[in-house]
């Protein structure tokens, strides 16, 4: 982001927050619930410590002496099961590794830049698009932070370009990404003036989110810089899945490519 | 608390309201729930108050705590109510306000509101509260380089709206 950018959004942002009424401090309220949560915090601190206490002499009271000898034991007959998906992730297919393709003549790939040990999987922390074997700065991306987060990370309008230090460096296309497919939902279409595409919803292993990644290519001459996709989940059957995230936005996204001449 | 304790925790509540409800209003475009988190997170502070005020950084203390109420309630709830894009160009194409101002600032708080939780928080925190991305990273307990992703995701997605894209002569020095 460009010194321009900086104080545009700075000052865009200032004309939001500056003009609204700050209302006055409620001081007493705050005095008056901080100290109830306080005590209560101490309260359930001493019921902590008595419990405490009170387990102490119950097992004082009850121990048993220690065998002389321990012999090992079989190891026990259940063993620990593996992590399945969830029944709605049964039909979904598992890949190993993020998803690459053709676009417009050009090879793109997500290359994962961070992980996350997590219980027994690895979490994909953080991403980059490589076209032609170049990263492009500035199109990372991130996943969602938490994987029990279900908050809607589909992005519209991610550019995918070569990298901007190859002076042939034009558009591409644009990517719609996130980790939060719906239930049930196996691929995510787009539709614009253009033409439709569509791409599956998958699975990475020991990882229980259902992502989607979906590329689509910008065609050059375009009339308007601004054009409109329609993004949908289908089901096995093809049917539309609703989703609260394409609602947010209401299902039209408005893209408009950056355009270098 | 004792009394000099109480008094300090006066000043900094006094001194941080405004502030801590600005970035909630920011937050959650909303004036009642921006009231509700900044009296939640001066509440929490105060329960806290020994702790806090023994920080290196009190202010980073109960950003942290606003930061942590929102997003968590925001992941219980999640809004259903955000404008449409089709609305928001017909504010800006429709009817311009004569000053420009109001319509800014209609589409800023839209373009805002179509932002993920978490990177309308990064950019509040980046482009309004002045946060380093150190800074911005610890407020929201992530690394920088999420930081860095969340925000360039966002501006991106900020600058399709019309009232916050560069003029053409500025795309094209790119």
């Amino acid at each position: 982001m460009n010194a321009f950018d900086d104080n545009r959004l700075h000052h865009a942002l200032d004309e939001v927050a500056s003009p609204a009424q700050v209302p006055p401090l409620p001081y007493q309220a705050i005095v008056r619930d901080g100290a109830r949560r306080r005590r209560r915090r101490r309260a359930l601190g001493g019921l902590t410590a008595c419990a405490a206490v009170a387990a102490a002499a119950v097992l004082a009271t009850t121990a048993w002496s220690r065998p002389e000898a321990v012999s090992p034991t079989a190891p026990a007959a259940t063993a620990r099961p593996a992590p399945r998906p969830s029944p709605s992730a049964v039909d979904l297919p598992v890949r190993s590794a993020m998803p690459s393709g053709e676009l417009n003549g050009s090879h793109w790939s997500i290359h994962v830049v961070d992980y996350r040990e997590q219980g027994d999987g690895l979490y994909c922390e953080e991403w980059k698009i490589v076209v032609d074997g170049h990263e492009n700065p500035d199109n990372n991306g991130s996943c969602s932070s938490d994987p029990n987060d279900r908050g809607g990370t589909l992005n519209a309008g991610v550019t995918i370009q070569r990298d901007p230090r190859v002076a042939s460096s034009a558009l591409l296309g644009v990517m719609f990404e996130g980790d939060v497919a719906p239930v049930g939902a196996v691929r995510l279409r787009v539709t614009w003036a253009g033409g439709s595409a569509s791409a599956p919803v998958f699975l990475l292993p020991h990882d229980d989110r259902r992502y989607f990644f979906l590329a689509v290519p910008y065609a050059p001459g375009h009339p308007d810089a601004y054009y409109n996709a329609r993004l949908a989940f289908l089901d096995a059957r093809g049917r539309v899945v609703p989703s609260e995230m394409l609602q947010v936005g209401g299902q039209q996204y408005s893209v408009k490519p950056f355009v270098k001449q | 608390m004792h009394t000099a304790d109480e008094l300090d925790f006066h000043d900094f509540a006094a001194s941080r309201w405004a502030r801590l409800f600005r970035i909630a209003l920011l937050l959650t475009d909303d004036q009642g729930l921006a009231e509700d988190l900044a009296q939640s997170t001066l509440t929490a502070v105060y329960a806290s108050w020994s702790r806090v005020r023994r920080a290196d950084d009190p202010d980073a203390y109960a950003r942290r705590i606003l930061l942590n109420s929102h997003l968590s309630r925001f992941r219980r709830k999640r809004p259903r109510e955000i404008p449409l894009a089709s609305d928001l160009e017909a504010t800006v194409v429709g009817a311009p306000d004569p000053a420009g101002a109001v319509d800014t600032r209609l589409v800023l708080r839209a373009a805002l509101a179509s932002l993920p939780p978490r990177q309308r928080a990064v950019v509040v925190l980046r482009y309004w509260a002045d946060l380093t991305e150190e800074q911005t990273a610890a407020t929201l307990g992530c690394a920088v380089g999420t930081v860095k992703s969340q925000a360039s995701k966002a501006i991106a997605k900020l600058r399709t709206h019309p009232a916050l894209a560069p003029a053409p002569e500025e795309v094209y020095d790119r």
